[in-house]
């Protein structure tokens, strides 16, 4: 029997109120599967499990706040689920003429199948591409649970009317404000007491790379259009295959490099408060996948559904600030990170490369750096890295 | 359909990306993004929303036009949605 914990949604969260269930005993999980809403400073959080069984007993009501670390659900491994499957196994058993060819046929139906990543009929996956649905949050009644085009059908107007716990956090009441705020108070103030910050700054002329995108958009329908923040996005992975120093967590006294860039997007929520899920494995993405992954997260942001594994493990941190206007943007890191990387408004200003003078877009960007993991040539290397894939848009596009 | 109607619709899909605007104060000649507080991702979230509610292709080459609610209802009175 495997425990589900609360989890710890962030580095100063001691407890969570669980907000809802979204699984029943006896029904089966697989990993990434979403297993309840728990509430946070950070607003509501889907909350996945990683284990693979079927629920053996829910422990908690919905309402209660919980410490991080408690139990609040059993959940039956694959292996066990035989001894809870009613009569037709021990029946089997009891008759003596019964082979064991229809045992094994009775315990393969009732294991659970192997998660497949988009359980949905090419129907259904284009359907939800279209109507930037996320499948996850799907209830698929299809051959082993897939999503079939008539559960995209009800799903959409299901969301004309939201039951009653999906309330989105707009309307949130001035006090959870008040509790994100402290939480970001607290996050900010650990790092600038433990973190000593560095700064590096350059300026980066954007011309072929804002060319570069114009094009590639032209091509586009409107729900793929690239916007200049997934190049920002994916130039900061590549750099940070070459300097890993940036990327990863300071724990205990020593820098843990990620294997992979999980690279944590600040964004603003419109009723106040800052939040910085993360999109996953960066490095392995294409600007469009970029892309997508973005629009969904500030939406998810917005309407306050935000998943456990977005919030606690964004390994660097991307802050664009363009939109408000500014120049620059000297961030400070959300620890246990070690480096944040920020961008300023993309400005029209005077520039001259080599020989040429002129006129070019022009964007600032600035590392804020953990001085015990790098010095300054590290992050001037990594800093160059980011400033070359932007002026070489050609090479974000390769992988 | 008509500029009242589209308007309206238009407002619908700006509420389902930004829940908390006061559709009272919004000035069609001005830009969204700086009267609402908006920023490139919403803007394109809208659009792609506006698209969906009217069921209708927008291109990405006219996305500039949706900047305010005036290019907006221009563009799409011409385009007969």
């Amino acid at each position: 029997m495997m425990e589900f914990k609360m989890p710890s949604l962030g580095a100063d969260m001691d407890a969570g109120t669980l907000i809802a269930w979204h699984v029943k005993p006896g029904q089966k999980v697989s990993r990434g599967d979403i297993i309840a809403e728990v509430e946070t400073d950070k607003g509501i959080i889907e909350v996945e499990i990683w284990q693979v069984g079927s629920i053996a007993q829910l422990l908690v009501e919905p309402g209660q706040k919980i410490p991080v670390g408690t139990v609040l659900a059993y959940v039956r491994a694959p292996d066990e689920m035989q001894e809870t499957e009613p009569s037709p196994a021990k029946a089997a058993i009891g008759a003596e003429s019964s082979s064991p060819s229809i045992l094994e046929g009775a315990i393969d139906h009732t294991a659970p199948q192997p998660l497949k990543i988009a359980r949905a009929s090419p129907l259904a996956k284009k359907t939800a591409e279209e109507y930037g649905i996320d499948l996850n949050v799907v209830h698929g009644s299809g051959p082993f649970g897939s999503i079939v085009k008539a559960d995209l059908d009800s799903y959409l107007a299901s969301k004309q009317n939201p039951p009653i716990h999906e309330a989105p956090i707009a309307s949130t009441a001035p006090d959870k404000i008040a509790s994100m705020r402290q939480a970001i108070a607290a996050a900010m103030s650990r790092s600038k007491r433990e973190i000593p910050h560095y700064y590096l700054q350059t300026d980066v002329n954007l011309q072929k790379a804002l060319a570069w995108l114009e094009t590639s958009n032209q091509d586009r329908p409107l729900t793929e259009r690239l916007l200049p923040a997934v190049l920002f996005m994916k130039a900061i992975a590549l750099a940070c295959q070459k300097v890993p120093e940036m990327n990863g967590h300071w724990i205990d006294g020593e820098f843990h490099p990620s294997s992979t860039v999980n690279l944590g997007v600040a964004i603003s929520l419109r009723q106040g408060g800052l939040i910085a899920p993360a999109i996953h494995e960066v490095e392995t993405k294409t600007l469009v996948e970029l892309m997508r992954g973005m629009l969904d997260l500030v939406k998810r942001v917005r309407s306050g559904k935000l998943r456990s594994s977005e919030i606690s493990d964004s390994s660097i941190t991307l802050s664009n600030l363009g939109d408000q206007g500014v120049a620059s943007v000297f961030g400070v890191i959300y620890p246990p990170q070690v480096a944040l990387v920020g961008f300023g408004k993309i400005m029209s200003r005077p520039w001259a490369e080599q020989q040429w003078l002129g006129v070019a877009p022009i964007v600032s960007l600035c590392l804020s750096a953990d001085h015990r993991v790098s010095d300054g040539h590290r992050g001037g290397i990594f800093m160059n890295h980011i400033a070359r894939c932007l002026e070489e848009p050609e090479r974000l596009q390769e992988s | 359909m008509e500029r009242e109607e589209l308007r309206k619709s238009l407002i619908k899909s700006l509420k389902k990306i930004a829940p908390d605007i006061d559709e009272e104060k919004i000035e069609d000649t001005l830009s969204l993004q700086d009267q609402l507080d908006l920023d490139s991702v919403d803007m394109l979230n809208f659009i792609v929303q506006v698209q969906n509610d009217l069921h209708r292709v927008i291109e990405n080459k006219d996305y500039r036009r949706f900047f305010s609610l005036e290019g907006a209802l221009a563009y799409l009175l011409t385009k007969n949605i």
